[in-house]
């Protein structure tokens, strides 16, 4: 394609629409333009570079005659592609399309021949930003085309990220419902207390859960996380909840709950790499003993009086990682009055004042006991947990933390 | 042999994952992971480990931990997992036969 004038006219309608909404933003000027001109016809090339050299705009221009070469230059670029339609290697909306595709940030306008005009139109409703007409058009229309272009496109990417987060939080409340339960405690002694928070520099929650039933006389408590981060863990954390759930409720033998979430946790899995880690406690009504199963995951506490114990647990491999055969069961004592607290690694991860030091079991037990001696109630008991942990962390936590408090009452 | 240095978390655990891959895919079969520079391994390092020794004992071949750091063989303990790798207290107790180096 080649010019036959060297004025070119910017077409009108689109142009004046642009400066009526950009006048209404002052503030949003570009100083410097990166171009990326993609122009089979040495002739064109030189013709745009020197209408750019007699305006105002500082833009610099990377100039490759076919779309292969343009490929190179695509990734996170930013600025301004000034794109013929017609390269000996691609041409029309196909081009197009490839270029909006593989550039997704950056802003593209069109370069039509005077009888191409029909192909501006279409190449504007398939997401370029503006058309030039070859030989229509002077440096400062030029100019300015390029650069309001690039401020639309970046109006249009911030519109976009934040339908994006928007779209992230919905998903997340819908994932977070499936996870953070009402536990079903009525007309139990017991009281829970539960609570999440999610961790820092994620789009997405994680798969911590946590649930607590009651069935024939005895409560049923779990808290577990799925290891790793992202939708199809957080999914598959939704479904072990809700099987949990589900085969407690059914009238599975205790000593069955587990063997049978493994069986389901490894048909459900996405990827044969996801595992969980989960505590289970179940403590039978009007008693002060409790039962506890652990799989890969940090053991529970016992807050009784003033007093903050680990209880004594065997573990087992976190459930995914073997064909399950017989599963560990230990007793403690969990005496009225007494608060049982169930929570997630990522609180135990929080680092211990400097790196790389870690809080681990034990400074976990040495921050709640001291919370507990300045008064803090069990109700209050999360909050300050996890501001504590992220004082010792220097900052908020990396993953998820999900905290499920059971204390045991006094009342039938 | 991997060397691995620092703290696998979230964030690096990937990196340890495709060297442990590689070097898989690279027809070892004992793979060797030199924990003595390790600091700390969250529940995601812990999978990718477990990851590897799975896809290890598919191919007939191992996974062995060496040397860990007191605070990552307690990590090792507490999540149950002590049991299921085999764990080297040094590396002067390893007969080494010739391997690919890879850092994570």
């Amino acid at each position: 394609m080649t010019m036959t004038d060297t004025e070119l006219a910017r077409l009108g309608d689109t142009g004046r629409a642009a400066e009526a909404v950009m006048e209404r933003r002052p503030s949003a000027t570009v100083e410097a333009v990166d171009i990326l001109l993609i122009e089979d016809d040495t002739q064109d090339a030189f013709l745009v570079e020197e209408l750019l050299a007699d305006t105002a705009l500082s833009a610099h221009i990377t100039w490759v005659r076919t779309l292969a070469e343009a490929r190179e230059h695509f990734a996170g670029f930013r600025g301004c592609v000034l794109l013929d339609l017609n390269l000996p290697d691609a041409a029309g909306m196909e081009l197009l399309r490839e270029v909006l595709t593989s550039a997704p940030s950056a802003a593209v306008v069109v370069l039509t021949g005077l009888n191409d005009e029909h192909e501006g139109v279409a190449a504007v409703a398939a997401g370029a930003q503006d058309y030039l007409v070859k030989g229509q058009v002077d440096g400062s229309l030029l100019a300015r085309s390029l650069r309001y272009s690039v401020e639309r496109q970046r109006a249009d990417e911030n519109a976009r990220q934040l339908r994006e987060a928007e779209l992230y939080a919905r998903e997340n409340m819908r994932l977070e419902r499936g996870l953070l339960p009402q536990v079903l405690l009525d007309s139990t002694p017991l009281v829970p207390r539960a609570f999440y928070r999610p961790g820092r520099k994620r789009a997405l929650v994680g798969g911590d859960f946590y649930d607590a039933v009651h069935k024939d006389g005895t409560t049923h408590v779990i808290v577990g996380d799925v290891s790793g981060h992202g939708p199809d863990e957080a999914a598959l954390g939704v479904s072990l909840r809700i099987a949990w759930r589900a085969l407690v409720m059914g009238g599975v033998a205790e000593a069955d709950l587990l063997p049978a979430l493994a069986e389901i946790l490894v048909s459900e899995r996405a990827q044969d790499e996801m595992y969980a880690t989960l505590c289970q406690t179940s403590i039978d009504t009007g008693r002060e003993e409790a039962r506890v199963r652990l799989f890969g995951h940090p053991p529970p506490l016992v807050l009784n009086g003033g007093k903050v114990e680990e209880v004594a647990v065997t573990p087992s491999p976190p459930l995914g990682v073997f064909p399950e055969g017989e599963t560990e069961v230990d007793e403690f004592r969990l005496p009225r009055g007494a608060t049982l607290m169930l929570y997630t690694d990522g609180l135990v991860d929080a680092y211990d004042g400097a790196p790389p030091a870690r809080l681990e079991v034990d400074g976990l037990r040495r921050l709640v006991t001291d919370l507990l001696g300045r008064g803090v109630s069990v109700v209050d008991l999360p909050e300050h947990v996890i501001d504590e942990a992220e004082r010792s962390n220097g900052g908020p936590l990396q993953d998820d933390v999900a905290m499920l408090l059971i204390t045991h009452g006094d009342r039938p | 042999m991997v060397t691995v240095r620092g703290e696998i978390d979230l964030y690096t655990a990937p990196q340890l994952q495709s060297g442990l891959l590689n070097a898989l895919e690279d027809g070892a079969r004992r793979l060797v992971v030199d924990m003595s520079g390790v600091e700390f391994c969250d529940s995601t390092g812990m999978s990718v480990l477990l990851s590897a020794l799975k896809r290890a004992r598919e191919h007939k071949g191992t996974l062995e931990l060496v040397a860990p750091k007191p605070a990552v063989r307690k990590i090792l303990e507490v999540t149950g997992l002590a049991s299921v790798f085999t764990i080297q207290d040094s590396l002067d107790a390893l007969p080494l036969a010739a391997g690919s180096g890879s850092t994570a």
